[in-house]
């Protein structure tokens, strides 16, 4: 009975994040605030893996981080391995160490949104030797990352409706 | 601690890492995208149906007085009207874009076109890159140049099976050899970071001797063989010195929004493509003939 309650569960996070992936890629969808939008994919894999074991974590991270990937004209891999072990890592540290409490996980996501989007920053715009770094990390980065973090926790309570809804009831 | 790093979890997370490294390493070998390729072949047909949307459907109502056989037949009749009217407007929008590229056709006959739309943009992107619905299997080729009835747009960087990855003439990793077609003077086309915003691009290595003004047009100039020539780039909107080298360079503004462009062209092949047609007495490389038949997957 758990088995099956963990396949609907499954396929309700890979429903949402299809869905949600559309939305942030189609053209003109979601229009820019202050010259960025929201990375939907990157609090439902933070918000998903808190809330299941490492191994499941491991694999949503991955795939968001592979879908994330795609859309980009960067090299590929930079989400799928950053959110495969942040995920997991995530996965177990809320399975054996960390109390899954709303402030605790908006603080862990905030974390993790400012320091991946600030390495996305490093490698694929510092790095590349372009130039006016710092007025454009103001410009775009700076807005992503806040549109990012503005989003999550409703994506958190979405996140959480399904995880303890969809499950056996002890 | 260390029961943490002998476990199956944690065996499996390396695993995956070294998977996912070996597939990075090959993809930028050989330049095939192949986790762009997985997974385009799940999210193409998704971006292209969202990207295609919405239309109001009418909501139909039964009749409460009509019998439920005369429903169920009205009912049938109506989904395929549905289904037909979606076509219509497809092709309806298809020939709206094939007519717009007939001209470019008529007047550059050596050009071998593919209509493509875009279907994805990337929120991540910084200068408006994107993915247009062709690729491999469409004949595009890596470098090929992208273009609207506008004017140039952009070069197609990554190409996966059935989709195509364009870097926009915003960006600074864009080179175009461009001419203003009023003074004569050359340069190159390559974004700039405060101006890919603004829609605009910046004309660099200009002679100081350039009589450039603002309201000429620059096009591109077709050395190198990777763009045609005489494409419209846009126009010279003002001339400004760089603040770290006193270097000088125009902006230019494209006729086209390469910001929200949703349907383009993409130049699979062309007469000249792949030649180097300047003569350098000091280069040891002697000047290619001129063929006959366009070649494909030029370098930049």
């Amino acid at each position: 009975m758990e088995r099956r309650y963990s396949a609907i569960r499954y396929l309700a996070y890979i429903i949402e994040i299809i869905v949600f992936y559309s939305l942030s890629s189609t053209p003109g969808l979601i229009p820019n605030i202050f010259g960025g939008a929201p990375i939907f994919l990157l609090p439902i894999a933070i918000t998903i893996a808190v809330f299941e074991n490492e191994i499941s974590g491991m694999f949503i991270g991955l795939f968001c981080g592979i879908l994330l990937d795609v859309c980009g004209s960067y090299s590929q891999g930079f989400f799928a391995i950053t959110l495969a072990i942040l995920c997991f890592f995530l996965g177990f540290l809320s399975d054996n160490y960390i109390k899954i409490k709303f402030l605790t996980i908006i603080f862990t996501a905030v974390l993790i949104i400012v320091v991946l989007l600030s390495l996305h920053f490093f490698f694929f715009f510092v790095l590349q030797d372009y130039s006016d770094s710092g007025w454009f990390f103001m410009q775009h980065y700076l807005s992503r990352i806040i549109c990012t973090i503005a989003v999550t926790p409703i994506i958190y309570f979405l996140n959480k409706l399904l995880a303890e809804n969809i499950r056996e009831q002890a | 601690m260390s029961d943490f790093f002998k476990s199956v979890g944690f065996k499996i997370l390396m695993g995956v890492i070294s998977l996912l490294l070996v597939l990075i390493v090959i993809s930028a070998a050989t330049g095939v995208p192949i986790l762009a390729n997985v997974a385009g072949f799940i999210t193409s047909p998704l971006n292209s149906a969202s990207a295609n949307a919405v239309k109001n459907l009418d909501a139909t109502k039964k009749s409460a007085a009509e019998l439920q056989a005369e429903n169920d037949k009205l009912e049938s009749q109506i989904e395929t009207l549905r289904t037909q009217l979606v076509d219509y407007y497809n092709l309806k929008q298809e020939n709206v874009r094939l007519w717009k590229y007939y001209d470019i056709k008529v007047k550059n006959p050596s050009y071998d076109m593919m209509p493509a739309a875009v279907i994805r943009r990337d929120p991540n992107e910084n200068f408006y890159s994107f993915t247009a619905d062709k690729g491999l299997l469409a004949g595009v080729s890596v470098n090929d140049p992208v273009i609207t009835e506008n004017g140039l747009i952009g070069w197609v960087d990554k190409v996966g099976t059935t989709t195509c990855t364009v870097k926009t003439i915003l960006s600074p990793d864009t080179k175009v050899g461009v001419i203003d077609k009023n003074s004569r003077d050359s340069g190159v086309i390559s974004g700039g970071t405060k101006y890919a915003d603004q829609n605009k691009t910046m004309m660099t290595q200009i002679s100081a001797k350039n009589t450039i003004k603002p309201g000429d047009i620059v096009t591109t100039t077709g050395i190198g063989g990777i763009y045609p020539p005489n494409i419209i780039v846009g126009e010279v909107s003002e001339l400004k010195y760089n603040d770290f080298d006193t270097s000088l360079y125009a902006v230019i503004k494209p006729y086209e929004d390469v910001k929200n462009v949703k349907d383009v062209v993409i130049i699979t092949g062309f007469t000249g493509q792949g030649e180097i047609s300047i003569k350098n007495p000091l280069s040891t490389v002697s000047p290619t003939q001129p063929s006959t038949t366009p070649a494909t997957g030029a370098t930049q």
